[in-house]
C-alpha cells in the first residue's frame, strides 16, 4: 500500500514511449510494402512489443498500444483522441510513420493506477 | 476499505458503451459526404461528444480514452489492432463502426478503472 502512495507522483513517460514506440515500428515496418494478409499479424507485433517493453519499464501505469496502418492510394485518414482522466499525470503518444506504400499510426495511452 | 469492497460499484459495460458510440456516429455523420476540409473537424466533434456522453453515464472511478478515425472510401486497405497491459476484470473497451458511400468511421472507447 506504501509503495503505491509513493509512487503517485509519477507522470506519463513520454520520452521511453516515444523511443519504444519508434524501435518497434521501424523494426517491423521499415522496407515493407502492404500486404492485405501480413498487415494484421505486424500490428500484432507492433502492439505487443510496444506493451511488453513498456510493462519491463515497471512504472506504475496501465498502457494501451493502438495501431492503425493504412495503404497509400491518396486516400485521407483522419484522427482523432478524447480522454477524461487525470490531465496532469496521465498522457497519450502519438507516433505517425509512412513509407512510400503505407501509413502507420501508432497511439499509446497511458493512465496511472 | 470494507465500505468501498461492499457497496456495489458500476462497472464500465461494452453493450451500453457500445449504444453511445453508435448513435453519436449515427446522429453526427448520417447523410454526409466526405470532404476534406471538414472531415478532421468531425473527428475532433464525435470523440469530444462521446467523451462527454460518456460523463453523463456516471460510471464512477473510470477513466476513458476515446480514439476516432475518420476516412475516405476509396478502395484502400486498412486494418487496426490495440493491445492493452490492464486488468483484465475491471477495464475492457467498446468499439463501434459506420460506413457509407463516401466515408467510413471507427470509433473505440477503452475504458480502465482506478482506485482512489
Amino acid at each position: 500500500m506504501e509503495d503505491l502512495h509513493n509512487t503517485e507522483e509519477a507522470t506519463f513517460p513520454v520520452d521511453d514511449v516515444r523511443n519504444v514506440v519508434k524501435d518497434a515500428v521501424v523494426k517491423v515496418l521499415e522496407g515493407k510494402a502492404y500486404d492485405e494478409d501480413k498487415v494484421q499479424e505486424w500490428i500484432d507485433v507492433i502492439n505487443s512489443n510496444v506493451i511488453k517493453k513498456l510493462c519491463a519499464l515497471q512504472t506504475p501505469f496501465k498502457y494501451i498500444s493502438t495501431t492503425v496502418i493504412m495503404e497509400k492510394k491518396l486516400a485521407n485518414l483522419h484522427c482523432s483522441c478524447s480522454a477524461l482522466w487525470d490531465n496532469v499525470n496521465d498522457g497519450n503518444f502519438v507516433f505517425p510513420w509512412e513509407n512510400q506504400s503505407l501509413f502507420c499510426l501508432t497511439t499509446i495511452f497511458g493512465v496511472q493506477l | 476499505m470494507s465500505e468501498n469492497t461492499t457497496q456495489r460499484l458500476k462497472k464500465f459495460r461494452p453493450q451500453q458503451v457500445k449504444d453511445v458510440i453508435h448513435k453519436v456516429l449515427h446522429d453526427t455523420l448520417q447523410g454526409k459526404e466526405y470532404d476534406p476540409k471538414e472531415t478532421p473537424a468531425w473527428s475532433h466533434e464525435l470523440s469530444d461528444t462521446i467523451r462527454s456522453k460518456l460523463k453523463e453515464l456516471d460510471v464512477e472511478r473510470y477513466k476513458y480514452c476515446v480514439q476516432v478515425m475518420i476516412g475516405e472510401q476509396k478502395g484502400e486497405g486498412v486494418r487496426f489492432g490495440f493491445r492493452a497491459l490492464w486488468d483484465e476484470d475491471s477495464d475492457n473497451f467498446a468499439q463501434d463502426t459506420f460506413v457509407s458511400d463516401t466515408l467510413f468511421c471507427v470509433a473505440v472507447v477503452f475504458g480502465t478503472y482506478f482506485d482512489v
